[in-house]
């Protein structure tokens, strides 16, 4: 069922039950008091009546000067006064010995013999509410001395019209509560829609979003509760638009990875494969030819094992944990230094180091990793007799920064963008005869990345390139998390 | 003399090729640039283009539409074993499309192929005393007619296209029986038999232990 048949149904339910409850305490009030002004009314009366008939028993003695009236003359007038009662409801006398003596009208009473067995015990005034042939009466009954002799006077009262009127006032106000639980009904279901509307309107957009329109956002209005459930909505949409954005471009970027990586294993594949076949099958293969082929195929050879060790570093820098350790950079530079020398003198170009009394945390076979792979480009993209500095100078508060600087043949904008790509390589068939595999820069920024740090380029064409690190700076050993 | 451009950006594979196609005596010319390519194409005459895909400057689809009109086959080179890819290439009207790496035997036989089929192979096979007609499937020895099978005309023609090239078993199977072929290699061997025994090759068309055969000419 939907809510908002719940609601009406509900809603429905209880109003007619309030309406109706209210009606029967009110009309059982209105019933009550009716009923119990009818008692004291027949009370009243059979009182009148009794004391009438004493009255007139004593006027009579009086009249007629005698001590007593004999029985006759009492039974003459109690039946003369009976039957003068006769018009607003009837009256019965019995004897002492309950024989009846005359009645006018009182049915009841002659049908009740419990009644007038407990009223001659009592000797008291008893009124009860009796139903008899689908009316209801006030029977009232009492002892009545008259000249030493006790005899029982009963009276009814029709009381019928109150129960009628019970009867018509509660089914005016059943039909009543009808009619109102009616035009109840249509106003809670005009009023129930009204309120569910926004409700409807949100699931209608949360449906669209639920098939895939994750930029669809619910406009925030309506009542509070509406406006806090778009607004959650609406933040639920755009994480969950963040994270397929997410999970998209890595799936892309892993898929560039993965057809980089087959272009880079291929290539050098190729060559092997073709000039290694070609070794097999000829027949005549003079001297040179033969050792140029097996040349070019020890250097793609290299170029593959290259690849494989710089795809194990990158895999390993990225997943690792950090072996950090206090370290100075000037001890440091001097260990690179004295390992890139022959390099540097072999290519005629001047390594100029300087680095500042600091330390830092780093993992050390990392960094040294980064500015060897730093060094290594700055030292293919220069030429004999120019300089490349490696420096290591305090920025801001605490961080570090390292930088490498050449004079070399600098990088275009959009190379600068695409450097630390996996597999991107400014300018290819140089890198390639240097052996590079195009994964140094993102060795380094995963690194960097693994340290806290930040990487960043300048360059232009012609102008060389400067590579900035910062790394914090000091010794929190804590700090081991990305 | 057949003309083969070459479109390789890596200079080892564009050696590679070219030593494979020297091989055979085919002439060719390397270019490792899409523009510098079609301009060379435009320009110049050739009967087959062996077409990078992964090229600085334009991409090898790019080379490929603008050097339609010249209407010369092409086989696609490429790194990418993508079905989206060769299906993309050989809409556009690529010949072939080999996915690298490959071997350089490979490679000599697709380019047949494609000549043949575009009419720019060699249609006269000529070793010593024999002589092999493509297109009226015959084979002469000394002037005479030698019969047979249509299984092993083909592997002595593939012995005639290759001369002094050694061929493996699995390359006559692929080349002749089809890659889906799935015989043994003694098929391979009954039929070479054959052939050396029909047109007289005993010293000539050797069995290379480990390797295959070779029809060696007399240098």
């Amino acid at each position: 069922m939907k809510l908002w048949q719940k609601i009406f149904l509900y809603t429905l339910a209880l109003m007619i039950a309030a309406v109706d409850t209210t009606a029967f305490f009110i009309l059982s009030e209105v019933h009550r008091n009716m009923v119990e002004r009818e008692r004291n009314q027949a009370a009243t009366e059979h009182q009148y009546l009794s004391a009438a008939i004493s009255n007139k028993v004593v006027y009579e003695r009086l009249k007629s000067e005698k001590v007593l009236l004999g029985a006759e003359g009492v039974q003459k007038i109690l039946l003369d006064q009976i039957d003068s009662k006769a018009e607003g409801g009837g009256s019965a006398v019995y004897t002492d010995e309950d024989i009846l003596l005359g009645s006018a009208n009182c049915i009841p009473a002659e049908k009740d013999a419990d009644f007038r067995e407990i009223v001659r015990q009592q000797e008291n005034c008893l009124l009860k509410i009796e139903e008899y042939n689908g009316r209801t009466y006030v029977l009232a009954g009492s002892p009545i001395n008259l000249e030493d002799s006790v005899y029982y006077l009963y009276t009814t009262k029709d009381i019928s019209d109150v129960y009628v009127l019970l009867d018509r006032q509660s089914s005016f106000a059943q039909t009543m509560s009808f009619v109102f639980a009616g035009i109840g009904a249509v106003v809670l279901l005009a009023v129930a829609w009204g309120l569910l509307r926004p409700l409807h309107k949100v699931n209608f957009s949360l449906r669209s979003i639920a098939r895939g329109n994750y930029s669809m956002r619910l406009p925030i209005k309506g009542s509070p509760e509406i406006r806090e459930l778009s607004g959650n909505i609406n933040r639920m949409a755009s994480s969950i638009e963040e994270n397929v954005e997410q999970l998209r471009s890595a799936a892309e970027e892993r898929k560039r990875f993965i057809d980089n990586l087959a272009h880079e294993m291929k290539t050098p594949l190729t060559s092997i494969l073709g000039f290694a076949d070609i070794l097999r099958v000829k027949r005549i293969l003079p001297e040179e030819e033969r050792r140029e082929y097996a040349s070019i195929i020890v250097e793609e050879t290299k170029r593959l094992k290259n690849l494989s060790g710089k795809l194990m570093e990158l895999i390993t820098a990225g997943s690792t944990h950090l072996e950090k350790t206090q370290i100075h950079p000037s001890a440091l530079f001097e260990e690179i230094e004295t390992s890139f020398r022959p390099i540097f003198e072999k290519s005629g170009i001047r390594l100029l180091v300087s680095a500042g009394d600091f330390s830092l945390l780093a993992d050390r076979e990392l960094l040294k990793s980064l500015l060897y792979n730093l060094l290594d480009n700055a030292v293919k993209a220069s030429s004999p007799g120019q300089e490349i500095r490696l420096e290591c100078k305090k920025h801001g508060e605490n961080m570090l920064a390292f930088t490498v600087e050449d004079q070399g043949m600098g990088m275009s904008e959009e190379d600068i963008r695409k450097a630390t790509e996996p597999f991107y390589m400014a300018d290819k068939s140089r890198s390639r005869k240097a052996g590079g595999a195009g994964l140094g820069l993102s060795l380094c920024l995963e690194i960097v990345k693994c340290h806290g740090g930040s990487l960043s380029i300048e360059s232009a064409p012609g102008k060389g390139t400067k590579v900035t690190v910062l790394l914090p700076e000091g010794g929190d050993l804590t700090d081991e998390t990305y | 003399m057949t003309r083969i451009l070459i479109v390789e950006d890596d200079s080892n594979i564009a050696r590679m090729i070219a030593a494979s196609l020297s091989i055979v005596g085919y002439d060719y010319q390397i270019c490792s640039d899409g523009g510098e390519a079609v301009e060379t194409v435009l320009s110049g005459h050739f009967d087959l283009i062996l077409l990078d895909i992964m090229l600085p400057g334009l991409d090898g689809f790019q080379v490929l539409e603008r050097i339609r009109e010249k209407d010369i086959p092409v086989i696609f080179l490429t790194a990418k074993q993508d079905v989206a890819d060769k299906v993309r290439g050989l809409r556009l009207g690529a010949e072939d499309y080999i996915v690298k790496p490959f071997e350089a035997v490979e490679l000599l036989a697709r380019i047949e192929v494609v000549l043949r089929r575009s009419h720019k192979g060699r249609n006269l096979l000529q070793y010593e005393e024999i002589t092999v007609d493509m297109e009226k499937h015959l084979a002469l020895k000394n002037g005479q007619a030698v019969a047979l099978t249509p299984k092993e005309f083909d592997v002595l023609a593939l012995f005639l296209q290759n001369v002094d090239i050694a061929l493996t078993r699995e390359r006559l199977l692929s080349s002749v029986w089809g890659y889906a072929f799935q015989g043994e290699s003694r098929t391979v061997d009954t039929h070479v038999q054959q052939v050396r025994k029909k047109m007289g090759l005993q010293n000539r068309l050797i069995t290379i232990p480990k390797l295959g055969y070779r029809l060696e000419s007399g240098r």
